[in-house]
C-alpha cells in the first residue's frame, strides 16, 4: 500500500477500537460487565437471521448519510446538517407519497427522488451564502437541524396527525409508493440495494470525473484550484446541492422504505451516524459501506443491549464521540511510530 | 404592553442570555489564541450534568457549579491537547465532543435516575429579587458575574501582556514562537480556560437556570455561542452584547408561546430563536475579520 | 563563542549539516558565505536556539551550553533576524518588538512608556528613524527590516545573527543598514552576517566563512579575500554559463497598456503599467518584493481584476503556462498523487464524454513528463508532498510547458532551489526563446534577470520605472533602478 494511505488506514482502526475501549471502561465504571454488553450488542445486531435484516435496515440512511458528509469533507467544506436534511427528505417524500397519485413504479420513483429534492433544498439557502459570502455554512448547518426538527414536529403533530395511530405519527402514504421487498421473505426494502449503488457512484464520480476531480482539489488547496482556473465557488455550491440530495434520500427511504409514514421524531441521529461513518472511512465513498454498517451494528446492537441489560443505547453516541476525537489526531500516528522508532534507536 | 410583561421580558432576556454570553467569551479566547472549538456544546451539556449530578449528592449548588467547571477543564483540556500536540482536526474534535457530550450525559442520566430524559430537582443558585411595582425581577448572581467578565476581559485583551500575546499567536504563531512565546501551552491554556467557561456555562443551565438536567438541554446553544463570537468580531463587549439579543430572542419566544400558545403550534416558536440566529450570523459574518492563524495547527520546523 | 561538530539531520531524513565547526570572537562581523542549501541558515537556527542540532555542542567561553528554545540562546545575548519577516501585521510597531519581553506594570498591564523610550534608545543607537504606533502592515519592506533588527537588540543581544537581511532593501537602504551595523559593532555587539552575495560580505565583514553542503569550506580574513577565490569556495564546480544566442524577436504577444490594479487592501499596487513581450524572447519584469508585480502577474493570469487599461494576449490558445511563485500554495496539491497533479488546470482536455476523466491517458500524459523533464518521481501513485522540492518545481514546470502555448509567465522559478535545479530551470526557458515562445519572468533576482531576458522592465512603488535590453544593464544600474533611482 502506499505511504500515506496505510497511515490513513491505521488512523481510522485505531479510532475505532479506542472508541470501543472507553465505550468498554465506562460500561465497566458503571458496572456492566463490558463482555457481556459488547457481546450482546454483536448477538441482538448480527446473531440471527432477523437481526442481520434490521442491522441492514439501518444501515440503508447511513449510507446515504455518510455519503453526503464525505462529499461535503472532501471539499473541505464542513457543513454538519445532515440530521436536518434528513428530515426534510423525510417531509417531502411524505408528502410526494401521500398527496399525490401515481402509477406504483413512478410513484416511488418520484416520492423518492423528491426525498432528495427536499434535502437538496435545505442545502441550497447555506451553500449559496458559502459560495457568495464566504459564510461559515458549520454554525448555520446546527441552526437549520433544530428548523427542520420543529418543522417537522409540527407537520407530524398538528398538519398530518393520524388519530388512529397507536404511536404519534403521521397518516401512512399511498401504497403505490411504498418500496417493495427484495424478496417476499426478506423484510429488507430496496432502497438498501439503490443505497449500495448510490455509493459505487458516488465514488466514481469523486474519483473519474472532472466535477469529483474538481471537489478534490478544492478540498485539498482552494487556491491551487483558482490558479488551475477551477471555479470554486461553483465546485461549493455543487457539493451543497450533491450532498443534499443524498441526506434527502436517507430521509425518503425511510419514509417509503420501513416507517411508510412519518412517526414523531423517527430518526434516532441517522445525520450524525453519517458523519461518523464519512471520517471512519476517510471521506472514501466506497469505505462508507463498510463503516456504515459498522455503526447499523451498533445502532442495532444498542437497542438489543439496552433491552437486555439496561444500558441506555446512547452509549453508542459515547462511542461515536470518542471515535471522532480519536480519528481527528493524524498526528498520532506519526508520534506512535516516531515513539517505536525511537525505541529501537535505544535498543541497537 | 405592560410593565409587567417588560420587566418579565427583559429578566428573561438576561437568564437566557447568560449561558450564550458564558460560554462565547470562553469561546472567543480560545479563538483568539488561535484554536476554534465547536465542541463547546458538548462541554455545555456535559457541565450540565456534573453539575447538577453533584448538587444532588451534596445538595449544594455552589459545588455544582464548581463541579461544572472543573469537568470544563478538563474537557477543555482534551480538546487544546489534541489540537495543539497532536495537530488534530479542531473542527472534528469539536464534532466528536458534542456528540460524546450528548451520549455521555443520557448515559449518565439514564443510570443515576434511572429515567430517560430528565432528572429530578436539584436546589438552584439563589436569584437576587428586586420588586418593582409589585412585579418581580430577578437576577441572577451569575449573570452579574458574565457581565463583569466581559468587561475584565476587555481590558485583559486590550492593555496587558496576556492579550497580546494571545493576539500574536493566534495572528502568526511562528512570530510568537520566535519572539519567544510558548505558543504551545498559551494555545493549551487557553482551551482550558474556553472549556472552563462552557462548563460554568452547562452548570448555569443546570443548577440555576433549570434545576435539573434534561437531555439535550444545551439545545444548540453553543453553537450560538460560536456565532455570537464571530459576529461580536471576536472583542468581548460586542460579543456578549450580541449574546444578549440572542437571549432576548429565546425569551421573547417563551413569552410569545406563553400568550399565543393555544392558538398557533409551539413549534412556531421554538424555531424563532434559531432562525434569528442564522439571519443575523449572515447579515454581520462578511464583516468581521478571525485571527490570521484560526483552527491552523502550528508545527515547528 | 564556539560550535563543535555540529550535524544536523531533518525528520524527512534531509542531511543539512555535516559536522560544521565555527568560532565566533567577540566584537567581530563575521561573513556566513555560501549558495542556497549550503546550510548557513540551518547553522545560524541551532545557535539561535530555533533548532536543535543532531549532533555537536555549542560552546561559549568553554562552557557547553545547551538552548531548548530560542529564548534560552537569548539568555546569553544571542538572538536572530529570519530572512522572511517574523513580524505581525495587525499588530503596531512597538506591540512587535516588546512582545513576549513585554516590561509591566503591576504584573499585568504593559509600562508602554518605559518601552518607548528603550527603542528611542536603540533607534539613536542604529540611526533608524519609525513611529513606533504604526501598524506593520503599513509599513514598506524596508523600514519592515529595521523594525526586525530593533526587535531583536531590544532584548539585549550581544550576538546579532542576520539572515539575508539585503535582499529585500535597495542599494541605497542597503548603505544605511551597513552604517548601522558599522555603530553596532562600535558598540562591542558581534554580528554574524548570512547571504550569498560575495560583494557584501567584502563590504562590511571582519571575517569570512564559507558553508557547501552542510561542511565548512574555508575560513578567511576579508582583507585577504577577493571575489574569484570566494566564488571558487562557494561553488567548487566552475558552472557553465549560460548560452544566449543571438536572436532577432517576432511580433508581439503580450500587449499591457496602461494598467491599473488595486492590491488585498484596496490601494492601487499596479499604476497604469505598459509592456510589450514578443515572441522568442525573454522580458523580466524585476523589482523590490511588494512592488506591485504580485498583482500584475495575477492580473495578466486572470486571478485578480483590473481596473482600468487592457491586456491583449495574441495566439490562439486558450491556456496561459504559468509558472506559480509558491508551487506548493498555487501550483500543486501536496495531498494529491503525482499524476493528478500533472492534469491540474488543463484536466479537462482528459475528459471522455459525460465529463468522465479518461486515467490511461493521464497516467501515460505524466509518465511522458516525468521522462523529458528527468523528474524523480517514487511513483506516479504517490502522494505528491512526498517529492522533493526540485522535482515539484520540475513537475509543474513540466506541466505548464505542456501546454504548449505561446505566452509563458513565471515567477520566480528557481527560488528555493539548488544550483544545479536553477540552471536546469534556467536553461529550459532559454530552450523556450529558441523555439520562438514569449517568456515573461517576473524576478526578484538581479543575477537571473541579466542571465536570461533579452529586456528587463523594473518595477518601482507599482510603475515600469526603467525598460532596458539587458545587455545595456549592470548590476549597479539596476539596483539602482529597482530603488527607485531613475538614471538620466
Amino acid at each position: 500500500m502506499i505511504k500515506g494511505s496505510l497511515e490513513q488506514f491505521f488512523t481510522s482502526v485505531l479510532a475505532v477500537f479506542i472508541g470501543l475501549l472507553i465505550g468498554a471502561i465506562i460500561l465497566w465504571i458503571t458496572g456492566y460487565n463490558p463482555l457481556t454488553a459488547y457481546g450482546l450488542l454483536a448477538k441482538s445486531s448480527l446473531g440471527d437471521h432477523h437481526s442481520i435484516i434490521e442491522t441492514l435496515n439501518a444501515m440503508t440512511p447511513i449510507i446515504f448519510t455518510g455519503l453526503a458528509a464525505a462529499v461535503m469533507f472532501k471539499s473541505a467544506l464542513f457543513f454538519i446538517g445532515m440530521e436536518g436534511q434528513l428530515y426534510v427528505g423525510a417531509l417531502f417524500a411524505f408528502i410526494a407519497g401521500y398527496m399525490i397519485q401515481l402509477p406504483p413504479i413512478i410513484h416511488m420513483a418520484i416520492a423518492l427522488l423528491a426525498g432528495g429534492l427536499g434535502g437538496l433544498l435545505w442545502g441550497l439557502g447555506p451553500g449559496y451564502l458559502k459560495a457568495k459570502f464566504g459564510v461559515n455554512e458549520t454554525v448555520i448547518s446546527i441552526m437549520l437541524n433544530w428548523v427542520a426538527i420543529y418543522l417537522t414536529d409540527y407537520v407530524v403533530l398538528y398538519v398530518f396527525p393520524d388519530p388512529k395511530a397507536t404511536i404519534t405519527r403521521t397518516y401512512k402514504i399511498s401504497p403505490t409508493a411504498v418500496l417493495p421487498r427484495i424478496s417476499s421473505n426478506l423484510p429488507l426494502n430496496w432502497s438498501f440495494i439503490l443505497a449500495v449503488l448510490t455509493a459505487i457512484l458516488t465514488g466514481f464520480i469523486l474519483y473519474k470525473t472532472t466535477t469529483g476531480y474538481e471537489m478534490r482539489v478544492v478540498g485539498f488547496n482552494p487556491r491551487a484550484a483558482r490558479v488551475a482556473k477551477i471555479n470554486v465557488e461553483r465546485v461549493y455550491l455543487k457539493t451543497f446541492l450533491f450532498s443534499g440530495f443524498l441526506a434527502g434520500l436517507a430521509g425518503s427511504s425511510m419514509i417509503l422504505g420501513v416507517f411508510n409514514s412519518i412517526p414523531y421524531r423517527f430518526s434516532p441521529g441517522y445525520g450524525w451516524d453519517g458523519i461518523t461513518a464519512a471520517l471512519i472511512a476517510q471521506n472514501n465513498p466506497y469505505f462508507v459501506l463498510i463503516s456504515s454498517l459498522l455503526l447499523a451494528v451498533l445502532r442495532t446492537g444498542s437497542f438489543g443491549m439496552m433491552v437486555g441489560i439496561g444500558v441506555s443505547s446512547d452509549l453508542i453516541l459515547v462511542i461515536q464521540g470518542v471515535v471522532l476525537v480519536a480519528a481527528s489526531t493524524p498526528g498520532a500516528y506519526s508520534l506512535i511510530t516516531r515513539y517505536l522508532k525511537s525505541w529501537r534507536g535505544v535498543k541497537t | 404592553m405592560n410593565i409587567g410583561l417588560i420587566i418579565s421580558l427583559l429578566s428573561s432576556t438576561l437568564r437566557l442570555g447568560t449561558p450564550i454570553a458564558l460560554a462565547a467569551l470562553g469561546e472567543l479566547v480560545t479563538e483568539k489564541s488561535g484554536v476554534v472549538n465547536i465542541g463547546i456544546e458538548g462541554i455545555m451539556i456535559i457541565g450540565a450534568f456534573f453539575s447538577v449530578v453533584a448538587t444532588y449528592i451534596t445538595n449544594n449548588p455552589v459545588v455544582g457549579v464548581l463541579v461544572g467547571i472543573i469537568v470544563g477543564i478538563l474537557f477543555g483540556a482534551l480538546h487544546g491537547l489534541l489540537s495543539v500536540y497532536l495537530y488534530a482536526g479542531q473542527i472534528i474534535t469539536g464534532i466528536g465532543v458534542t456528540i460524546l457530550g450528548y451520549g455521555l450525559t443520557n448515559v449518565g442520566n439514564a443510570i443515576i435516575w434511572g429515567q430517560p430524559g430528565f432528572s429530578v430537582g436539584v436546589s438552584t443558585i439563589p436569584s437576587i429579587i428586586i420588586r418593582v411595582d409589585g412585579n418581580v425581577f430577578s437576577l441572577s448572581p451569575i449573570t452579574t458575574l458574565t457581565l463583569f467578565l466581559a468587561i475584565l476581559l476587555h481590558f485583559i485583551l486590550k492593555y496587558t501582556w496576556i492579550g497580546l500575546r494571545l493576539k500574536s499567536a493566534g495572528e502568526d504563531p511562528e512570530a510568537a514562537d520566535v519572539a519567544g512565546i510558548n505558543v504551545f501551552r498559551l494555545r493549551t491554556l487557553a482551551s482550558i480556560f474556553g472549556g472552563a467557561l462552557a462548563g460554568f456555562s452547562g452548570a448555569y443551565l443546570g443548577v440555576d437556570w433549570s434545576g435539573r438536567f434534561i437531555s439535550y438541554m444545551s439545545a444548540g446553544r453553543g453553537y450560538i455561542a460560536l456565532a455570537s463570537v464571530i459576529i461580536g468580531g471576536w472583542t468581548p463587549l460586542a460579543t456578549t452584547l450580541i449574546s444578549y439579543v440572542f437571549g432576548f430572542f429565546d425569551a421573547l419566544q417563551l413569552i410569545l408561546a406563553q400568550i399565543y400558545g393555544r392558538q398557533i403550534a409551539p413549534q412556531m416558536f421554538q424555531i424563532i430563536p434559531y432562525i434569528v440566529t442564522s439571519i443575523i450570523f449572515v447579515f454581520f459574518f462578511r464583516k468581521s475579520k478571525p485571527p490570521a492563524s484560526i483552527a491552523k495547527p502550528y508545527k515547528r520546523e | 563563542m564556539e560550535m563543535v561538530n555540529i550535524h544536523k539531520v531533518y525528520p524527512d531524513g534531509t542531511i543539512a549539516l555535516r559536522g560544521v565547526d565555527l568560532e565566533i570572537y567577540e566584537g567581530e562581523i563575521l561573513g556566513l558565505l555560501g549558495e542556497n542549501g549550503a546550510g548557513k541558515t540551518t547553522l545560524m537556527k541551532i545557535l539561535s536556539g530555533l533548532l536543535k542540532p543532531t549532533k555537536g555542542v555549542i560552546k561559549i567561553h568553554g562552557d557547553i551550553v545547551e538552548f531548548k528554545s530560542p529564548k534560552d540562546a537569548l539568555r546569553y545575548g544571542i538572538g536572530m533576524v529570519h530572512q522572511h519577516f517574523t513580524l505581525i501585521p495587525n499588530l503596531t510597531v512597538l506591540e512587535n518588538i516588546v512582545l513576549g519581553y513585554e516590561p509591566k506594570v503591576k504584573g499585568l498591564f504593559i509600562d508602554m512608556s518605559k518601552a518607548v523610550e528603550k527603542l528611542k534608545k536603540l533607534m539613536e543607537l542604529t540611526g533608524f528613524k519609525l513611529d513606533p504606533y504604526v501598524q506593520v502592515s503599513s509599513l514598506p519592506v524596508g523600514f519592515k527590516q529595521m523594525v526586525e533588527i530593533l526587535k531583536t537588540l531590544y532584548k539585549d543581544v550581544k550576538l546579532l545573527i542576520l539572515d539575508e537581511p539585503t535582499s529585500s532593501l535597495t542599494p541605497i537602504e542597503v548603505k544605511q543598514f551597513f552604517n548601522a551595523l558599522r555603530k553596532l559593532k562600535e558598540h562591542g555587539v558581534t554580528v554574524v552576517f548570512i547571504t550569498h552575495k560575495i560583494k557584501e560580505v567584502l563590504e562590511i565583514t571582519d571575517r569570512i566563512v564559507v558553508l557547501r553542503k552542510g561542511r565548512v569550506e574555508g575560513v578567511v580574513k576579508t582583507i585577504e579575500a577577493n571575489p574569484p577565490l570566494l566564488a571558487k569556495m562557494m561553488i567548487k564546480l566552475e558552472s557553465k554559463p549560460l548560452l544566449k544566442t543571438k536572436h532577432a524577436p517576432g511580433s508581439d504577444i503580450l500587449i499591457v497598456e496602461d494598467l491599473w490594479v488595486r492590491g488585498d487592501d484596496n490601494r492601487y499596487a499596479v499604476k497604469g503599467v505598459s509592456f510589450k513581450v514578443r515572441e522568442g524572447e525573454i522580458y523580466g519584469i524585476i523589482g523590490v518584493e511588494g512592488s506591485g508585480q504580485k498583482e500584475l502577474v495575477e492580473a495578466i493570469v486572470g486571478l485578480r481584476p483590473y481596473e482600468r487599461g487592457r491586456i491583449i494576449i495574441d495566439s490562439k490558445d486558450k491556456l496561459l503556462a504559468y509558472i506559480p511563485p509558491d508551487r506548493t500554495i498555487e501550483g500543486l496539491v501536496l495531498e494529491m498523487r503525482v499524476y493528478e497533479n500533472s492534469e491540474l488546470g488543463i484536466h479537462r482536455f482528459f475528459t471522455s464524454k459525460a465529463s468522465i476523466i479518461d486515467m490511461k491517458r493521464v497516467i501515460e500524459h505524466c509518465k511522458k513528463l516525468i521522462e523529458e523533464y528527468s523528474i524523480i518521481v517514487p511513483d506516479i501513485k504517490a502522494q505528491t508532498r512526498f517529492l522533493s522540492g526540485g522535482n515539484q518545481q520540475k513537475l509543474v514546470v513540466a506541466r505548464e510547458l505542456s501546454k504548449g502555448s505561446k505566452l509563458i509567465i513565471a515567477v520566480n522559478p528557481t527560488r528555493g532551489l539548488d544550483i544545479e535545479a536553477t540552471n536546469s530551470v534556467r536553461r529550459l526557458l532559454l530552450e523556450l526563446r529558441e523555439n520562438n515562445k514569449a517568456v515573461l519572468l517576473v524576478t526578484s533576482d538581479i543575477d537571473e534577470a541579466l542571465e536570461v531576458c533579452d529586456r528587463v522592465g523594473v518595477i518601482f512603488e507599482g510603475k515600469l520605472i526603467g525598460e532596458e535590453l539587458a545587455e545595456a544593464l549592470t548590476e549597479e544600474k539596476l539596483g539602482l533602478l529597482m530603488g527607485g533611482v531613475t538614471i538620466s
